[in-house]
């Protein structure tokens, strides 16, 4: 915003100008001890602060509210839009573009890891070659990794989405894909607030074992792209499923764990402490 | 884990609405949303403008909470916000704040208060929308953040850009100029700052 007066200036002391600022910044409490003791010295100028203090009570008089009708929509407009992505509206047009966004990042992952197993295997086997008798054997292994590596559809992170179902190794593309597994093992579905831990834990049961299409009927919101709290570590357990919530007005963050008894929720607190681990 | 019942501040809601809790976000909305029509109404100067400028300024501080840093109250965030969307929004729609008669209020009856009021009240309201209508936005939003949301110099000047001694200069010149106004006389005053934008 420019300002239209031009440059900064203090007029000079009598002009107008400065008295003009000198009772306003008196009558806001903004004036310099000099300039108040100015004021109250000069019984024209605190009659020209009484005269300016109408002004600003006309300024600051009340404001009729809309009707509750109004305000109710406008607020239901602006809570809505905090659930939809930023641009331009919210939706399911939106969270279907998610989806194919999502699916495009996953097909782009697979690619760079059949590349990378690829690379490997191009350095690897002149290498392989020299190593004499037992050569043979290992150019098989690595043979036998890239076809593996090559097989996979997606490759599993250690953060997967809740519909990622791979369950391979990470393998060769682990490390040319870092970037883009960071960006999908980043999915966190928020699910809103419960008043206790049980309507939580089924809340995550309920949306972790929805199909695809229902993902619809969850909260996702622009605000979180990344978990609250860094997954728990060591963990020999592999994450399904990241979610944020409210517990009784306070932020928690939900891990799915799979081990080979089955799936349980972690729930970590506001400061990221585990607070409740519930089978699913 | 907070216990239920008790009133949370402005910083645990945003917390909150941060984390996709939208009762969070309407709780917060419905605490600021008189002040921020307030703004929008006296710089828009008429009811419709001020709904349209109002539901845009609710949209920004929705959009703007996960820039939200913290580092300033959040009403200062929250008024800053507000006012900025409530200026692009005038600036949008290209035309001058109208004064709204009262048998011509094109906010279609939508403000409430429809107890008749006092020709005096009335009067007071359409000459305070009447005269700060005729400030250029330089010189009203100044006004409007220091006299309504009664926030200091320094706080004004950060929510609009501009240093806090242009802040109180702006103000002096915009409250003798309504004080003119006001006061019965239409004669510009040659400080009146309308004539120098």
């Amino acid at each position: 915003m420019s300002d239209p007066s031009g440059p900064r200036h203090r007029p000079p002391a009598g002009d107008p100008e400065s008295v003009d600022e000198l009772i306003s910044a008196y009558l806001d409490g903004e004036a310099t001890a000099d300039e108040v003791a100015r004021v109250d010295a000069d019984p024209a100028l605190l009659a020209r602060v009484t005269e300016l203090r109408t002004v600003v009570s006309a300024v600051a008089g009340p404001v009729d509210p809309p009707t509750a009708e109004v305000r109710e929509a406008h607020i239901a407009a602006a809570v809505a839009a905090a659930g939809a992505p930023a641009e331009p509206t919210g939706g399911p047009a939106d969270l279907a573009e998610a989806r194919a966004e999502r699916d495009r990042r996953r097909r782009r992952l697979a690619a760079l890891s059949v590349a990378a197993a690829v690379l490997v295997a191009v350095l690897a086997v002149p290498l392989l070659a020299r190593l004499g008798d037992d050569g043979d054997t290992e150019t098989a292994a690595v043979e036998d990794r890239e076809s593996s590596a090559a097989d996979e559809s997606a490759p599993t992170t250690t953060l997967a989405g809740p519909s990622s179902g791979s369950d391979a190794d990470t393998g060769a593309g682990g490390a040319v894909g870092e970037g883009l597994e960071d960006d999908l093992a980043l999915t966190v579905v928020v699910l809103g607030t419960f008043d206790d831990e049980d309507a939580l834990v089924g809340a995550v049961a309920r949306a972790h074992g929805a199909p695809p299409d229902a993902e619809a009927a969850q909260t996702t919101s622009p605000f979180v792209t990344e978990p609250r709290c860094p997954p728990p570590q060591p963990s020999d357990a592999e994450i399904t499923g990241v979610y944020e919530a409210n517990l009784a007005g306070a932020p928690v963050t939900v891990y799915v764990l799979r081990t080979d008894t089955g799936e349980s929720a972690l729930v970590l607190d506001a400061t990221c402490d585990p607070m409740l681990q519930s089978d699913l | 884990v907070v216990g239920r019942g008790s009133p949370r501040d402005d910083r645990e809601l945003v917390a909150a609405a941060r984390a996709g809790d939208r009762p969070a976000v309407d709780e917060l909305l419905r605490r600021h949303y008189d002040r921020i029509y307030a703004i929008c109404r006296r710089l828009a100067g008429n009811d419709a403008d001020a709904l349209d400028a109002t539901q845009e300024a609710l949209l920004a501080v929705v959009r703007g909470l996960p820039r939200f840093d913290g580092r300033a109250a959040f009403t200062t965030w929250c008024y800053r916000v507000a006012t900025n969307a409530c200026l692009d929004e005038l600036r949008r729609r290209a035309r001058r704040p109208r004064l709204a008669l009262p048998d011509d209020d094109d906010g279609g009856g939508l403000v409430a208060g429809g107890e008749p009021p006092l020709a005096e009240a009335v009067s007071t309201r359409l000459d305070v929308d009447a005269a700060l209508a005729a400030l250029p936005e330089d010189f009203r939003a100044p006004i409007v953040l220091r006299d309504l949301c009664q926030l200091d110099y320094a706080e004004i000047a950060e929510i609009l850009g501009i240093p806090p001694g242009t802040v109180r200069s702006r103000i002096a010149r915009g409250r003798a100029a309504l004080r003119v106004t006001l006061g019965g006389n239409p004669t510009p005053t040659p400080d009146r700052p309308t004539t120098r934008s």
